[in-house]
């Protein structure tokens, strides 16, 4: 700037410049090192210099270049923009220009520049440049602390497991951490990645995703300021990992939700923790001493399957033999498998180089966290084992040692399948506990069995003893031998016959079975052609085939009567056949006794009036009630009723009633028939007896109706009773039990 | 019950059969017949029988396993089935009940007329 400045107004512009509150300093363009020509105060505030002392002088020698660059290579950047102002005549900003100054007290300080160069321009043409000099090293400052603890905090969440997300809902994108990215198994973790909502809930363990997605949904929906949710997802080595999940969600001022965004703790270690913890303590409650170890060693797969492992087998070390004692898996049906496996291979050989025999004879617990198809390969014997190798899927196995006394005998193997999870050290800690508390368990049944063993000593004992005393008695017994013997022919001759009485038995009862048998299927056979013959004979009856003849019509009767005794017959047999059975069921509800002989009465009037005969009832008084069977009593009752009229001769009267004796209710039919001898009265409730008198043959019967009305009554509880005198008749009695329940028996 | 149904008749014995189609169609025109359970579910599905007399002892498939198939508690409800035997085992009778049959009718007893009646009394 030139010291003489012509000026036509009253301001001091060259006073006003030296004063303003931002930072100038003005560069000579004549001059190739660009000689300071002018600085106002503040920049000499900020340059930490005397304006004095800065005017006059080259750039560089007032604000010396300390950068690398113009250090080992003498380009200077403030030279270069102030050039391109001068060539292009147009500012040129630089940012961060930093500068080593020294302050007043002479301590170098490193200061931060932002400079803009401008052109001032004289006849079109640049005759000086002026700098606008902006201190930032406050800023560059704050900026680099932002930096390093940003660093800071990934850091920190590096090795804390946390994982952060923010889900953008209207597009779908959640912006996933490098940690949430390794818990989730999406990515190796080593950059942020930005993917679907749906790409993350595949990760999550398929027994937790259903509630996984109703949680995020409510949390949308209900806007509950606080998400939080726990559950498991596979990481990227393909272990299951627990996540303690909380978050919120954004809403924009509509009350549409626009972010979802919050973080993942890895809560794997307490989870398992708090596993193992629950696993030992039922492991502890599961063994009492009483029981046989075979018991307890089950009972210790069966908390190891499916809370630890998705196999295990445990195997004992006997005579120097590996036994497998146990093998157990939640589906089994595999077990099955396993256990046919077993038998098909063998015992386990001992010197084995890996599992379970090796295990036996180190002592050392086997831990591989992953197993890999190379490992397979080594361990199969042949081709045909390498393929069940891989279908048995291997994931991860521990083999822990059953210690006694520091002495190996057996071993415990935890075997990852299906489940996917490769055993940690928490694990490892787990199977020795585990192992341990086994061991005792085989401990405490071997000190049962040495007790045992003591006693099976002594007793061996007692029994040398009494063969000492039998060797003595023995010369006694050589004479009592003869007796035995001829004792013992007897003997023989007694079961020998006894066995003979069971085979005739034997022998007669499934004849019985076979004769019933025959006669209900033969039944069934004979009734349907009889059948077949009463509705064409029906048809023609009933003049569905025109008319007939008044001698056509009484022979046609006759035959349908035939028929029907025979349908008769058959059903007759049938019944009986079923009761003798025992097929025969009761269906029995509360029934009016006198309502139902009063049914089967009114039914029977015709058939007694053809025989000129009269049937009485006297309704009783009493309220008739009892609990039976109402198809299968009133058939009784029909029988009893049609069999008094029948064995009467023209002209009597049949009379029935019903009286009340305790609790039970006494139906009485009485005729003045002709009677039963006295002889016969015992043969009246016979299977197929008929007692023969001048009324029998007119009679149609099969001698099976009072059988079958007896058997009935007796399954009711019930007494069926008869009194009788020859040509004066007879009085049959029906005793049943109110309520269904024998008074008498 | 509609008023003119179709009947059906599940019955293995031929003269049995023929006779019950013959008193039947004395006085219903929409009679079908069929010899066993397995021809009775063909037989049922082309006419939409409103009632069935459903024999128990057949060959091939029996009325029991008719009944199990047909389903007519589940499929049928609108059906009335009788079921029309000379078999009269009260556990076989007891099952038919359950699986949906109606009524039991012993063959033996049943003439011309009481088929009729039965058929009347339904319509």
């Amino acid at each position: 700037m030139p010291k003489s400045h012509p000026h036509s107004s009253a301001i001091d512009f060259e006073e006003l410049f030296r004063s303003l509150g931002t930072a100038y300093i003005v560069f000579d363009v004549n001059d190739p090192t660009f000689t300071i020509i002018e600085e106002n105060q503040a920049h000499a505030e900020i340059a930490m210099v005397e304006r004095k002392d800065v005017i006059g002088k080259p750039v560089l020698e007032a604000f010396p270049d300390t950068s690398e660059e113009y250090v080992t290579k003498g380009k200077s950047r403030l030279l270069e923009s102030i050039r391109k102002v001068i060539a292009t005549g147009k500012p040129d900003t630089m940012q961060n220009l930093s500068y080593d100054l020294k302050d007043k007290k002479g301590v170098m300080t490193t200061k931060f520049w932002e400079v803009t160069h401008y052109p001032v321009f004289e006849n079109g043409k640049v005759k000086a440049v002026c700098q606008q000099t902006k201190d930032i090293t406050d800023a560059v400052a704050t900026r680099r602390q932002l930096t390093v603890a940003q660093d800071q905090l990934e850091q920190a969440l590096a090795y804390s497991e946390v994982g952060t997300w923010m889900w953008n809902l209207d597009q779908d994108i959640v912006i996933a951490d490098k940690n949430l990215v390794k818990l989730f198994g999406i990515g190796d973790g080593s950059i942020q990645m930005e993917v679907p909502l749906s790409k993350l809930l595949k990760s999550i363990h398929a027994d937790d995703a259903v509630r996984v997605k109703n949680a995020i949904t409510r949390a949308i929906e209900d806007k509950t300021p606080l998400y939080e949710s726990e559950y498991r997802t596979h990481d990227i080595n393909g272990n299951i990992r627990w996540l303690l999940a909380r978050g919120h969600v954004e809403y924009d001022t509509t009350g549409v939700a626009t972010r979802f965004l919050g973080l993942v703790v890895d809560i794997t270690e307490r989870k398992m923790t708090e596993n193992n913890l629950h696993i030992l303590a039922k492991a502890n409650t599961q063994f009492p001493a009483s029981l046989g170890y075979r018991q307890v060693l089950d009972s210790i797969a069966s908390i190891i399957v499916p809370n630890v492992a998705d196999w295990c087998s445990i195997e004992l070390l006997e005579d120097n033999k590996i036994e497998q004692v146990v093998i157990a898996h939640k589906d089994p049906q595999k077990v099955k498998w396993a256990k046919e496996l077993r038998e098909k291979q063998g015992d386990i050989d001992l010197d084995a180089p890996n599992g379970s025999a090796l295990v036996i004879r180190t002592g050392e617990i086997e831990h591989i966290p992953v197993i890999t198809d190379e490992m397979l390969v080594a361990a199969a014997k042949n081709k045909k084992e390498l393929k069940l190798l891989r279908d048995i899927g291997f994931n991860s196995i521990i083999i822990a040692p059953l210690k006694i006394d520091g002495k190996t005998i057996g071993a415990i193997s935890f075997v990852s399948t299906d489940s996917h999870h490769h055993y940690d050290e928490n694990d490892v800690e787990i199977a020795q506990a585990l192992a341990n508390r086994a061991a005792l368990a085989v401990y405490n049944a071997n000190l049962f069995q040495g007790a045992n063993s003591e006693i099976n000593e002594r007793k061996k004992l007692q029994a040398q003893l009494v063969k000492l005393n039998a060797a003595l008695e023995g010369r006694v017994q050589e004479r009592t031998f003869e007796l035995e013997k001829t004792n013992q022919g007897l003997q023989a001759e007694i079961e020998r016959r006894h066995k003979l009485e069971r085979q005739r038995v034997k022998h007669y009862i499934d004849l019985n079975k076979a004769k019933d048998e025959f006669i209900s299927l033969s039944s069934h056979q004979l009734r349907t052609p009889a059948t077949g013959v009463k509705q064409y004979l029906g048809m023609v009856l009933e003049g569905m085939a025109g008319e007939v003849s008044e001698q056509q019509r009484t022979f046609l009767e006759k035959a349908y009567e035939s028929n029907e005794r025979q349908l008769t017959i058959v059903s007759d047999l049938l019944k009986v056949a079923q009761v003798d059975a025992g097929k025969v069921r009761l269906r029995q509800e509360m029934v009016d006794i006198a309502a139902l002989v009063g049914d089967v009465i009114k039914e029977q009037q015709a058939t007694y009036a053809m025989r000129k005969q009269k049937v009485t009832f006297i309704k009783p008084s009493i309220d008739a009630k009892a609990f039976v069977d109402p198809d299968k009593m009133r058939m009784v009752f029909e029988n009893m009723i049609d069999n008094a009229g029948k064995y009467s001769d023209p002209g009597r009267t049949v009379k029935v009633a019903i009286s009340e004796e305790d609790d039970n209710l006494v139906v009485t039919i009485k005729d003045n028939g002709v009677g039963i001898a006295p002889d016969d009265l015992n043969k009246l409730f016979e299977k197929f007896n008929r007692i023969h008198n001048h009324l029998s043959n007119y009679v149609g019967g099969t001698g099976l109706g009072l059988y079958w009305a007896k058997k009935v009554v007796d399954l009711h509880g019930g007494i069926i009773k008869v009194a009788s005198v020859i040509d004066e008749g007879s009085t049959f009695s029906v005793c049943l039990p109110k309520n269904g329940v024998s008074s008498e028996k | 019950m509609k008023n003119k149904p179709t009947i059906l008749i599940v019955e293995d014995d031929i003269a049995l059969n023929e006779a019950y189609m013959t008193i039947l169609k004395t006085t219903y025109s929409n009679v079908v017949t069929a010899f066993n359970g397995e021809e009775a579910l063909q037989v049922a599905e082309q006419h939409n029988p409103g009632i069935i007399f459903l024999d128990l002892r057949m060959p091939v498939l029996d009325g029991i396993g008719f009944l199990e198939k047909y389903q007519p508690k589940e499929k049928h409800p609108d059906v009335c089935i009788i079921v029309f035997s000379n078999y009269d085992m009260q556990t076989e009778v007891d099952k038919a009940y359950e699986l949906g049959a109606e009524r039991y009718v012993l063959k033996a007893l049943a003439t011309p007329s009481s088929l009729l009646k039965i058929v009347n009394d339904l319509s």
